[in-house]
């Protein structure tokens, strides 16, 4: 008799309780499609921006491009930050021509020559060891050249194969071989 | 690995390798070069002559645009005696079918050393007299194999000079290095010897060994006598 009451008494609340909520329910769905339809005619910049470019990345073809893009700037970056390094002789010589100046005290280091209508180009110091180097991809042949040192004609490399001097000036001579390298 | 891994591992690797390297200039259109010779103060026939051999040298492959840009970049700012006087110079040495890169490269060593016109000239004049007479002393002994119309080297479609111009450059640079830095014309063993290492040198890399043994066999101070002489002496030729 008492559990009769009891269940009786729940039926009561729980009925409330869904009267309740069937009147915040009336229109839900309507509201919801509402809404998203207001979001889509009105999206922010943000949205719009990453829309897009979800869209384009979406296509294999502009993944691909935008990956190679990525690793070519990649790569030069690491070139950038690994070229210059403690690198053998030997990986030079097969990559192209090396010319090196060692001298801690100097401003400034360009090489000059036959392969450049003697305008400067400029060697690179970028861990000030005093080491400056350039390296150049020159085909066989013989090339004259000789270092700019501080605005100063440097013509006699220890490196070169011999020597010549015109104009007063000494100037260097390297012999490059099949392989780029000196 | 996905299927773009490789292809992206080696653009990594190109990047790497592009950033290496230290770039040389960037060609010059022959166009641009035609147009400072247009700029020169020097006579309208001259001008019109330096512009059909520099086409023709440039379409042979016997002068390098950039290097005949910057040589005329130079000339400009010589007197206008001076550029008529470098202009005549380089048609003489390019009616002569020459490469003709070195001995411009000559001249802007010179130029850029601050050297004074009229002794870049003198050193010019002796470099395309000694290619002149290396051209005809060589031609004469049998040891070029292409000779051609004028001095020997004209070649109608290539692109690049033929090795026989390589070695007549080489044969008369190595004797021109002696004696621009002022060594004796009659010390012909030490001119000798400059003429064997170089070919020796060159051997193999831009000289072909059988256009450059048959030389290097009958190189002696004798053959370089009679090609300095004629240097020396062209009214001779």
């Amino acid at each position: 008799m008492w559990s009769s009451d009891l269940e009786e008494r729940i039926r009561e609340v729980l009925a409330k309780d869904m009267e309740r909520a069937s009147e915040s329910l009336a229109g839900l769905e309507d509201r919801v499609i509402r809404a998203i339809a207001e979001r889509a005619a009105h999206p922010s910049l943000w949205q719009r921006m990453r829309e897009r470019w979800l869209a384009a990345f979406s296509t294999p073809r502009w993944a691909f491009a935008g990956g190679a893009v990525l690793a070519l700037v990649l790569g030069i970056t690491l070139g950038r930050l690994l070229a210059p390094g403690p690198v053998p002789m030997s990986a030079f010589a097969q990559a192209g021509t090396l010319f090196a100046v060692v001298d801690p005290q100097a401003q400034s280091v360009a090489v000059v020559g036959d392969f450049s209508a003697w305008e400067p180009i400029p060697l690179s110091d970028p861990d000030g060891d005093g080491i400056w180097t350039a390296v150049l991809d020159l085909p066989p042949g013989r090339y004259e050249y000789a270092f700019v040192v501080d605005g100063n004609w440097v013509g006699q490399d220890p490196q070169a194969d011999e020597y010549v001097r015109s104009f007063g000036e000494y100037t260097s001579v390297r012999y490059v071989g099949t392989g780029g390298g000196a | 690995m996905n299927r773009w891994s490789w292809p992206l591992a080696l653009l990594v690797l190109l990047g790497c390798w592009a950033w290496g390297q230290v770039p040389l200039a960037p060609a010059v259109p022959a166009d641009e070069v035609l147009q400072l010779v247009q700029g020169l103060a020097i006579p309208d026939d001259l001008k019109a002559q330096v512009q059909a051999e520099l086409v023709a040298a440039m379409a042979e492959g016997r002068l390098t645009p950039g290097v005949a840009y910057a040589f005329l970049s130079e000339v400009q700012s010589l007197s206008p005696g001076e550029q008529t006087d470098a202009m005549a110079m380089l048609v003489h040495a390019l009616q002569g079918g020459f490469i003709l890169d070195p001995l411009l490269n000559e001249a802007l060593k010179g130029l850029r050393l601050n050297r004074p016109w009229p002794e870049v000239a003198g050193v010019l004049g002796l470099r395309i007299n000694l290619l002149v007479a290396a051209q005809q002393v060589l031609g004469s002994q049998g040891l070029l194999a292409s000779p051609a119309p004028r001095y020997g080297f004209r070649t109608t479609s290539a692109s690049s000079p033929p090795p026989t111009a390589e070695l007549v450059l080489e044969t008369a640079w190595a004797i021109g290095d002696f004696l621009v830095a002022g060594g004796s014309p009659a010390d012909l063993i030490p001119m000798t010897s400059l003429v064997e290492t170089r070919l020796s040198r060159l051997r193999d890399r831009i000289l072909p060994a059988e256009l450059v043994d048959p030389v290097l066999e009958a190189l002696s101070p004798a053959l370089i006598q009679e090609i300095v002489e004629l240097a020396l002496n062209p009214e001779r030729r």
